[in-house]
């Protein structure tokens, strides 16, 4: 029977694209809040088993759990073995309060599980949208992870 | 009136009405090294006309409602204040409330032009080398451009050249998307350009002397062309003057001849917490150069930030209007345990006149802040006087 063994970082981890004041960045106990306009790439770094009990570990699941404000949704998820991209979900369109529990909007099956040989990167693609009048759009991320397995 | 320009005994420009000619003749100074390598690209480049056609260009474009700091360049420089203009327009249409960008670096035409020439290139602070062989002619297309009350300033010191890790992080978002374009001086593409939203900079040549100006409208029924120039609002009609469009196709107007026009391209940039800070002074007297003002957040530990005066102390400019970025420590939105503060004070080192704040707001995009001290109107404030704003 495979063995399961979760990884997960906390959401003050997600790093930025690029630097710039464009953006607006607060990173409390719960979570980090970036606010700005247009499109972005943010990042998560996730421990990586690659090889546990002797065995190598397969990615079976990706989670970043979120909060979305005003027209801010995200629109891709990519998963990155090192520079190696494994899968890609784009065309995506979620946004709203995603941040307590597991469900189908912040949670993606890998399949087939891919062998990790190096690190687990996450990399979530977020439209703010257009500049508005009410306030400025943002996200904030609680926490992303992944389960692995074994045989 | 007087048509020559002198100093008065404080050493302001006395600037009632000048013409153009007796204008560049006293106080510009063409910058050889600039003009050199704008002849080189001029020899070298063939005009290009507008790419699309505009089939009815409208009776009146005017992008000026889109400039609001009226530069003052003093001394020489001019190619580099026009094209700030052109700038600035650009980023106000695609983006509203983007920074004044700066000089202060002089990173196109001065400050370090010199290794930019003989060297092929420049280090920026943050370790990249920008190249002058790989396709860039102007820094500020790897590189960019930094930003109004961002670098320290001296007032007796135009281009400082300091680079600061706050200019290093901001000015990747001001660049030019491609080398800047020569275009055909015509008055029908002038047209064209404007309508498509392209201001035009304009070299105008006297005998012995270079200047560059920035086209910024046109009045079909009138048949002018408005510019504006970079020696502050006291100059010509708040700071512009105009061309008929006769004269574009002449290329001449009275002693001054047409020389060479260019446009940029811009990458457009993102939005930024930003403030927006319009000051008045009399007509009579009043100077901008008066006024200090200083941008901070309440309760922060870091120093309060110096946006204004910029160096030119022979500005004789009244008006100031004028955004910079936010201290980069303020996190957006502010709020009542999160404010922004403007400190202003009136030196009197110029005149006694004193003047009035209209205009105080931040802004992060499309959403608006208004300092509450100037919900019954703006605020007065006399010579030597102290005083503070608040956003919200």
């Amino acid at each position: 029977m495979a063995k399961l063994q979760a990884f997960w970082v906390h959401g003050v981890s997600a790093q930025i694209e690029r630097e710039g004041y464009f953006i607006s960045k607060r990173r409390f106990g719960f979570g980090a809040m970036f606010n700005t306009h247009g499109a972005e790439w943010f990042h998560f770094d996730v421990p990586t088993p690659v090889i546990l009990d002797g065995q190598r570990s397969s990615l079976n699941k990706i989670f970043v759990l979120y909060r979305t404000e005003g027209t801010a949704k995200i629109t891709a998820i990519h998963v990155y073995d090192a520079s190696k991209k494994i899968k890609a979900y784009d065309n995506l369109s979620l946004s709203g309060d995603h941040s307590k529990v597991i469900d189908k909007y912040n949670s993606w099956v890998i399949t087939p599980p891919p062998q990790m040989i190096f690190g687990l990167g996450i990399s979530v693609h977020v439209d703010f949208g257009k500049a508005t009048t009410g306030s400025v759009p943002g996200i904030m991320f609680v926490t992303a992870g992944a389960d692995f397995t074994t045989p | 009136m007087s048509k020559n320009l002198k100093y008065s005994s404080d050493n302001i420009y006395d600037i009632d009405s000048v013409d153009l000619e007796r204008t560049v003749q006293d106080i510009i100074v063409p910058d050889r090294v600039v003009f050199e390598e704008l002849d080189r690209i001029a020899k070298t480049t063939e005009a290009i006309s507008v790419p699309v056609a505009i089939r009815a260009p409208p009776s009146k474009v005017d992008l000026s409602k889109y400039l609001h700091y009226i530069r003052y360049q003093g001394g020489d420089g001019c190619w580099g204040y026009s094209l700030l203009a052109v700038w600035d327009i650009m980023n106000e249409m695609a983006c509203p409330y983007s920074p004044n960008l700066s000089l202060n670096l002089g990173l196109f035409i001065h400050r370090r032009r010199d290794l930019w020439e003989k060297q092929g290139g420049i280090n920026s602070p943050d370790g990249r080398f920008h190249s002058k062989n790989k396709g860039h002619k102007w820094l500020e297309l790897s590189f960019g451009c930094t930003t109004e009350g961002t670098e320290p300033t001296i007032p007796s010191v135009r281009w400082t050249g300091w680079w600061t890790k706050e200019g290093v992080n901001e000015a990747d978002n001001y660049r030019l998307k491609k080398d800047i374009q020569k275009i055909t001086v015509s008055s029908q593409q002038f047209i064209n350009w404007l309508a498509a939203g392209h201001p035009i900079q304009l070299t105008i040549v006297g005998k012995d002397w270079a200047h560059v100006i920035a086209v910024v409208g046109y009045d079909s029924v009138k048949k002018t062309f408005t510019y504006v120039n970079s020696s502050g609002d006291r100059w010509g009609k708040n700071g512009f003057g105009e061309f008929t469009f006769s004269e574009v196709d002449k290329k001449k107007s009275g002693l001054v001849n047409m020389g060479d026009a260019w446009i940029i391209h811009v990458i457009p940039s993102r939005p930024v917490p930003a403030a927006r800070i319009r000051v008045t002074t009399p007509e009579d007297g009043g100077r901008r150069m008066n006024v200090n003002l200083w941008l901070s957040v309440e309760g922060s530990p870091l120093p309060k930030r110096k946006i204004w005066p910029a160096w030119e102390w022979a500005d004789s400019s009244r008006s100031l209007h004028y955004t910079v970025r936010l201290p980069s420590e303020f996190i957006w939105p502010p709020s009542q345990n999160n404010c922004l503060v403007l400190d202003l004070h009136d030196s009197g080192a110029f005149s006694e006149t004193g003047g009035t704040l209209e205009e105080f707001t931040a802004a992060f995009g499309g959403h608006v802040m208004k300092c509450s001290g100037l919900s019954k109107g703006p605020v007065s404030f006399k010579a030597h006087e102290h005083k503070r704003f608040y956003i919200p």
